[in-house]
């Protein structure tokens, strides 16, 4: 190592004798530096090195800013250069004698912005890059910014971030998802799979169809399979009974320029009607329901077509682009599991695509037809992707018993599966949960219709509130007794606000003024029953006999007493009377509340205090 | 005075917690009153207020503040300006507040989502604590409300029953 040293500090010293000191319009190579407090603190560096016992193999020369160059030996770490960056012509070298000790003193400084290696032997170099805690580190170079295009960057205490044109942009940029949300979802989680192998048009790509009959994933598997003698096969294979494959497919759309059309469509005519045929036997035999043969026919029709077009178009995967020519609608683009639909059409599912698949076909089944439907389709470069998925779904479910084969959530017809919609859904869901749940408390509440239900739920508060507040006034006069106010008939009552006065009086006394009224009893026997059993007839009965002012005045009376406490003073209906001669107690069977509206404060004898309904109960 | 126990299915159940905590009001409020007789309506006016602060603060505490609803009624009694108790600071006070001031801008959606609009509004009056609620909250709280309405009305009907001669 010494010998390093000295042979590099003795070139270096007749490099530095060759710079030119001056000024910068000299084009020298040393100039001054930047301000006083910097060459300040170089001399403060060279100072407190020449302190310390430093070889110094130039003499210290400093002219206002301007220092000659100087080169510094036997720098030791005990000296403030070898940890200062002097930013000036001041350059120290300390000897080590290994070079871990090399490293360990890169390291131990705070700062970590740039290193260097001079080296002829690769190997070290890298191990000594690798093991230098700085940004960058330069292989027999000096410091420098560049490549341009590399990070720069410092580690530690010498900056945050990384700089360099890539590193820049993505510093400088925010991701922002923007989502479109069209009418009808355009694809399916299964999809976005099956779309990610779509234009992978390996064979290898063809996972989903693994499940396949073997034979029929072999023919799928190959793209440019014979049309003529695969395809009876597969047909066969595909309607096989443990055939699995989802006919979801078919309703998925195809996306084919026209041009494919063209040649193929001829073949795929010829057989249609061999598939066709086949299909219709093969549906006997396995027994299927009703109405399924049409679609199914037209849905092997398309996958005929769809195999012709394989070829050409080099997707993968006959399924993938199955029958959907046909399925023009986007509401086919739900997830309907299929499943072994063609074996069991009454599966939800199975039924609702089978639908679907029909209208799609009805529109004139044959794929050269629908095909103007799929250029205005926006979604079609999806559903190839949907057909294989949904497949690869089925697969599973299908092994499963074809009784079961929900195995995700299935969307019925024109709802969406985005975690939007479902979120909303759950939540309607909730509400009608809570919805039934209170229509059990509430009396009477036979309705149906929400909005009349929160209608009844919005007066039975109402009424219980006001019973509450009714209760209440009971008390009045001690919780021995109870305030016998008793209700009369509208026509009796006379809005006698005397007897106003003299009730409450007879109120606070606690004395119970007694229903000499025959017909009043009855009401209020009558309205008490009532009110045992059923709030709201309760109600009705008092309305309906009259007294259907009175609840009105009780009730904005009271609310506007409780809430306002003030005088609430409706002019409205009657005035219940009381019985102008305090008798006693009213029979024991009947303890009458009685509300009382009352000016908050002054003025109540003079008439403004209301006597409202009274409402007995045995 | 004997204090009437409603039978009780449960002894901790709503129904008993009310009517023992009513009653102790209730007392309390008979001791409070100087005389028999208050004739101004001003008076019975405020017996009537002062019966039923103390029921729906009996039936609040029963609840605890385990509901949305029965803090809303808390807060709502503790800071009444006419308020006759001083006016406690305590955390359930500042919770209800801070829910208070937590008006969620909820639209009520759904598949009649327009009607729910003018309803719940309504609903949310009634209902103590119902502004800041959403509408599946709103409803759980406001059958809450309505058993809890149900059984005070029941415990002061019978109290009535019991103390009319």
């Amino acid at each position: 190592m010494e010998s390093v040293a000295d042979v590099l500090v003795k070139k270096v010293k007749e490099k530095v004798a060759k710079l030119t000191v001056g000024a910068p319009e000299d084009d020298c190579d040393i100039t001054p530096v930047v301000s006083e407090s910097s060459a300040n603190f170089i001399e403060g560096l060279v100072k407190d090195a020449k302190e310390k016992g430093a070889t110094f193999c130039q003499e210290y020369k400093r002219d206002g800013n301007l220092i000659w160059p100087l080169l510094l030996d036997n720098v030791r770490p005990d000296m403030r250069i070898a940890w200062e960056e002097p930013f000036g012509p001041v350059l120290p070298v300390i000897r080590i004698n290994s070079i871990e000790e090399g490293i360990h003193h890169c390291n131990a400084s705070n700062f970590g912005l740039q290193g260097c290696v001079f080296t002829k032997d690769v190997n070290k170099a890298k191990l000594i890059s690798d093991a230098m805690e700085t940004g960058t580190v330069q292989i027999n170079s000096a410091p420098a910014r560049g490549p341009d295009h590399f990070p720069f960057q410092g580690l530690k205490d010498s900056g945050i971030g990384s700089q360099g044109v890539t590193n820049s942009i993505n510093m400088m940029t925010k991701i922002k998802s923007t989502v479109i949300n069209l009418p009808t979802p355009s694809y399916t989680p299964c999809s976005r799979e099956m779309q990610a192998m779509n234009p992978l048009l390996n064979p290898a790509q063809q996972l989903p169809l693994q499940d396949l009959q073997s034979t029929a994933r072999q023919q799928i598997q190959n793209p440019h399979f014979d049309p003529t003698a695969s395809h009876d096969d597969f047909l066969e294979q595909m309607l096989s009974p443990l055939s699995s494959c989802s006919w979801s497919d078919l309703k998925s759309p195809w996306d084919p320029p026209k041009s494919d059309e063209t040649g193929p469509p001829n073949v795929g005519f010829h057989y249609d009607e061999v598939l066709a045929s086949k299909l219709r036997q093969h549906q006997i035999n396995g027994g299927d329901g009703g109405g399924v043969s049409s679609p199914a026919t037209a849905a092997i029709k398309m996958m005929a077509q769809q195999q012709m077009m394989l070829p050409g178009r080099g997707v993968a995967g006959m399924p993938l682009s199955l029958g959907s020519s046909g399925a023009a609608g986007s509401h086919h683009q739900n997830d309907i599991i299929y499943g072994s639909s063609f074996k069991s059409p009454n599966q939800q599912g199975g039924e609702g695509s089978m639908q679907s698949l029909y209208n799609g076909f009805s529109d004139g089944s044959l794929p050269g037809t629908n095909q103007t439907q799929h250029f205005q389709h926006p979604q079609a470069p999806n559903f190839g992707a949907t057909a294989g998925t949904v497949m690869n779904q089925s697969q599973a479910s299908g092994s499963m018993t074809p009784a079961q084969p929900k195995q995700r959530v299935r969307a019925r017809r024109g709802q969406a599966t985005d975690p939007h919609s479902i979120a909303e859904r759950l939540r309607r869901e909730r509400i009608a949960e809570r919805m039934k749940a209170l229509q059990e408390l509430v009396p009477n509440a036979n309705k149906t219709d929400k909005a009349s239900m929160l209608d009844e739920i919005i007066d039975y508060v109402k009424f219980l509130q006001l019973q509450v507040k009714v209760l209440s006034m009971s008390r009045l006069g001690g919780a021995a007794a109870v305030a016998p106010l008793v209700a009369e008939m509208p026509s009796e009552g006379g809005g006698d606000c005397a007897n106003g006065g003299g009730s409450i009086h007879r109120n606070s006394n606690g004395n119970q003024t007694s229903a000499d009224n025959d017909s009043v009893t009855v009401t209020e026997h009558q309205v008490a029953k009532l009110m045992e059993e059923d709030m709201g007839s309760a109600m009705q009965y008092l309305q309906g006999k009259g007294l259907c002012l009175m609840p009105i005045s009780l009730a904005t009376a009271i609310s506007t007493a409780t809430c306002h406490s003030r005088n609430p003073n409706k002019g409205g209906g009657s005035h219940p009377l009381l019985q102008s001669n305090g008798e006693g107690p009213s029979s024991p069977s009947m303890s009458v509340l009685s509300v009382q509206s009352a000016t908050r404060g002054n003025g109540g004898l003079d008439g403004s205090v209301k006597d409202a309904a009274s409402v007995s109960k045995p | 005075m004997n204090k009437y126990n409603p039978p009780r299915m449960n002894p901790s159940s709503l129904r008993s917690r009310f009517a023992t905590r009513f009653l102790r009001s209730l007392s309390k409020i008979n001791a409070k009153k100087p005389t028999a007789s208050s004739s101004s309506p001003t008076e019975i006016f405020r017996r009537y207020r002062r019966i039923k602060v103390a029921a729906d603060k009996s039936m609040a505490y029963s609840v605890r503040s385990r509901r949305t609803w029965s803090r809303a009624m808390l807060w709502k009694l503790r800071t009444r300006p006419c308020c006759r108790r001083s006016v406690k600071t305590s955390t359930i006070v500042r919770k209800t507040r801070h829910e208070k001031q937590n008006k969620n801008t909820t639209t009520t959606t759904g598949e009649d989502g327009v009607v729910f609009g003018v309803e719940a509004d309504e609903l949310r009056e009634l209902v103590p604590g119902g502004e800041a609620m959403d509408l599946y909250n709103l409803l759980d709280e406001t059958a809450h409300y309505i058993k809890c309405l149900t059984t005070q009305v029941q415990v002061m009907k019978k109290i009535a029953d019991f103390y009319s001669p």
